[in-house]
């Protein structure tokens, strides 16, 4: 695909593409925040973790590129069983915990990829306690939320 | 003129009286949430101090000390003192005075130590009171009196726990889970002790309406029996003479008569029907109790019991969830409601089992104490340990009914809490759910917490992050 010519025609296509791809709004990166009470969340790296590209081009954009791949999926998927499951149900819809499908969600937040990477990385109430806290690095994060976005139909 | 007056004040004596706090007589009179305690004011929960392993339990010093006692889940105490210093060296460690390895139980996440309790007169007899489950014992639950050495007075050394063991209660427990765990003393100088169903889920035993087991209970004991006696059962326990041997008589005794035969009843057994009370507390102005009754899939409930009570109280476990049906299917399922109702509950994320969500409550109750000031009167402050929020339950005597208000919701996950001193509310967190417990001492730490009157919080202290949205 040819990319006009002009440097602002060119812009423009390109954020309409990043906008049709229905996953990304603009202010989604105000979304890295705490759903308790809004306050901006700075993300810190586990000891040894590595930042990786996915991880980079995330913070800097709000795009997930886990989504839709079918190799990060099957690794949220693995993640999800082992930490999320139990609370929010195999087909995420919520047992313990609130569902993390359809549109009435606890957390409007969570409806964008930095909202519900801000949930899972900082906590929210309670038992949804911070996963960076246990351990969890921030590529693995991206990767359930890839995996939780597919449960949503 | 003056009969008149006497009618007058009679009327009025009377009508007082009926202000006084009701037990419900209709699942409509149980307060949910979204209510209002009047004259309650804003609260604030204030750090006191953290860097605890799983805090699961917290006892104020009754020694002028100002001391905090905060029980770790591994099996050790610790010593806050009255300047919100944690003491390196715990006031009591029971992991480390068994040669074979530790004496508590932890493999389970609701497995451990669970509760300190210090006798009445402390202050003279050093006497402090333990519930843990015990490893040698598999899992079985053990009461256990220690005594602190005067020369040593926030440590109790492994010598001296040796020497001044004696162990009150060993309660066999078939399942890791719903062991209860709080033990108090009353106003009336006995040990209460609150004891879960034995645990699996749906009470397969039946232990909630059976008399014959400790299990699905709130006891009462005497502890002050001489040292090769572990305890005795106080003469006025509901059930105290309920298997007495006696001359059989078929007539001349009232229907009432007998069904104070309970033949292989406990008399430790003070009220019954519980599914886990890990937490009750005693009003220290009233001497009213109010319990904490960890529900199952569905409902959370709070039950209160005027210092009136002569113990007997049937809480409803197994029929009835908080006020409904046990199983839960939906709203509007008949079925007979067994016992006295809670005077407060609130639902988890999934109301019933017809999958009705919910988001107002949260998934398990821990009563943290009872609340006489910033505006309240007897009202029973209580944290959720999955959802972080803090309620009150309180009567409301203008409106002659319960009140559930939700204070503020947090990040903690509550699990226990006591009244200080200064008759503040204590609470303690932790970092130990179900599916991410690494560990009575792996997880991260765990803090304890005050609740003031949110305009009396003092310069530069730390607030728990709340919920403003």
């Amino acid at each position: 695909m040819q990319l006009p010519s002009h440097p602002c025609a060119a812009a423009v296509f390109a954020a309409a593409l990043v906008l049709c791809a229905g996953a990304v709004h603009a202010d989604d990166l105000a979304d890295f925040k705490s759903p308790l009470d809004g306050s901006p969340i700075t993300f810190k790296l586990q000891s040894g973790e590595v930042e990786t590209p996915v991880v980079v081009k995330f913070k800097k954009t709000g795009v997930n590129d886990y989504r839709g791949n079918a190799e990060a999926i099957k690794d949220g998927k693995a993640l999800y069983e082992d930490n999320c499951i139990i609370c929010h149900g195999a087909d995420g819809k919520g047992k313990l915990g609130p569902t993390l499908v359809g549109d009435k969600l606890i957390y409007k937040q969570a409806k964008s990829d930095p909202g519900m990477f801000a949930i899972i990385y900082g906590g929210a109430s309670g038992a949804m306690q911070s996963f960076a806290n246990r351990g969890m690095k921030q590529d693995d994060m991206l990767k359930i939320v890839a995996y939780v976005r597919t449960l949503d139909k | 003129m003056r009969r008149m007056a006497l009618a007058v004040f009679l009327t009025a004596a009377c009508v007082g009286l009926a202000h006084a706090q009701q037990i419900p007589a209709n699942p409509a009179d149980v307060a949910q949430p979204g209510g209002k305690i009047p004259g309650a004011q804003k609260l604030a929960l204030v750090k006191v101090a953290d860097g605890f392993n799983d805090p699961v339990g917290v006892t104020a010093a009754n020694d002028g000390s100002g001391r905090i006692f905060v029980v770790e889940r591994v099996g050790r105490v610790r010593v806050v003192t009255k300047d919100g210093k944690v003491l390196p060296d715990p006031f009591l460690d029971l992991t480390n005075f068994n040669p074979l390895g530790s004496d508590v139980q932890t493999g389970f996440v609701e497995q451990g130590l669970w509760s300190i309790a210090l006798h009445p007169n402390f202050k003279d007899n050093g006497y402090v009171y333990v519930h843990y489950a015990s490893l040698p014992f598999n899992g079985a639950s053990i009461i256990a009196r220690f005594t602190v050495d005067k020369a040593s007075p926030d440590r109790i050394t492994k010598e001296q726990l040796l020497k001044s063991v004696k162990v009150l209660m060993n309660i066999p427990q078939p399942y890791y889970n719903h062991y209860g765990g709080m033990i108090a003393f009353g106003k009336d100088g006995k040990l209460y002790i609150g004891k879960g169903d034995a645990g699996w889920e749906g009470d397969p035993l039946d232990a909630g309406q059976r008399l014959d087991v400790l299990w699905g209970k709130l006891l009462r004991i005497d502890v002050d029996t001489p040292d090769d006696v572990p305890y005795s059962v106080p003469k006025d326990n509901p059930l105290a003479k309920a298997d007495k041997p006696q001359l059989m008589s078929l007539f001349g005794i009232t229907e009432q008569g007998f069904t104070a035969n309970k033949i292989g009843s406990r008399p430790e057994i003070w009220a019954y029907g519980l599914r886990n009370p890990y937490m009750f507390h005693f009003d220290q102005k009233s001497g009213d109790l109010f319990i904490a009754d960890v529900g199952q899939n569905h409902w959370e409930e709070i039950n209160y019991q005027p210092a009136s009570s002569k113990g007997g109280e049937n809480y409803g476990w197994k029929f009835n969830q908080g006020s409904y049906c046990h199983p839960a299917q939906s709203a509007n399922q008949k079925c007979p409601i067994v016992g006295v109702l809670p005077v407060a509950e609130y639902p988890h994320s999934e109301s019933f089992e017809d999958g009705t969500k919910a988001d107002t409550g949260g998934c398990s109750a821990q009563g943290l104490g009872v609340a006489n000031y910033a505006g309240m009167n007897k009202v029973y402050l209580v944290g959720d340990w999955c959802s972080g929020r803090l309620f009150g339950v309180g009567w409301d005597d203008a409106a002659k009914k319960w009140q559930l208000q939700e204070f503020m919701q947090t990040q903690l996950q509550f699990t226990a809490g006591n009244v200080d001193a200064d008759g503040n509310v204590l609470a303690v967190n932790c970092y130990c759910f179900y599916t991410a417990d690494k560990g009575p001492t792996a997880n991260p730490v765990g803090a304890l917490w005050r609740v003031l009157p949110a305009d009396k919080v003092p310069q530069g202290a730390e607030l728990a992050k709340v919920k403003t949205n």
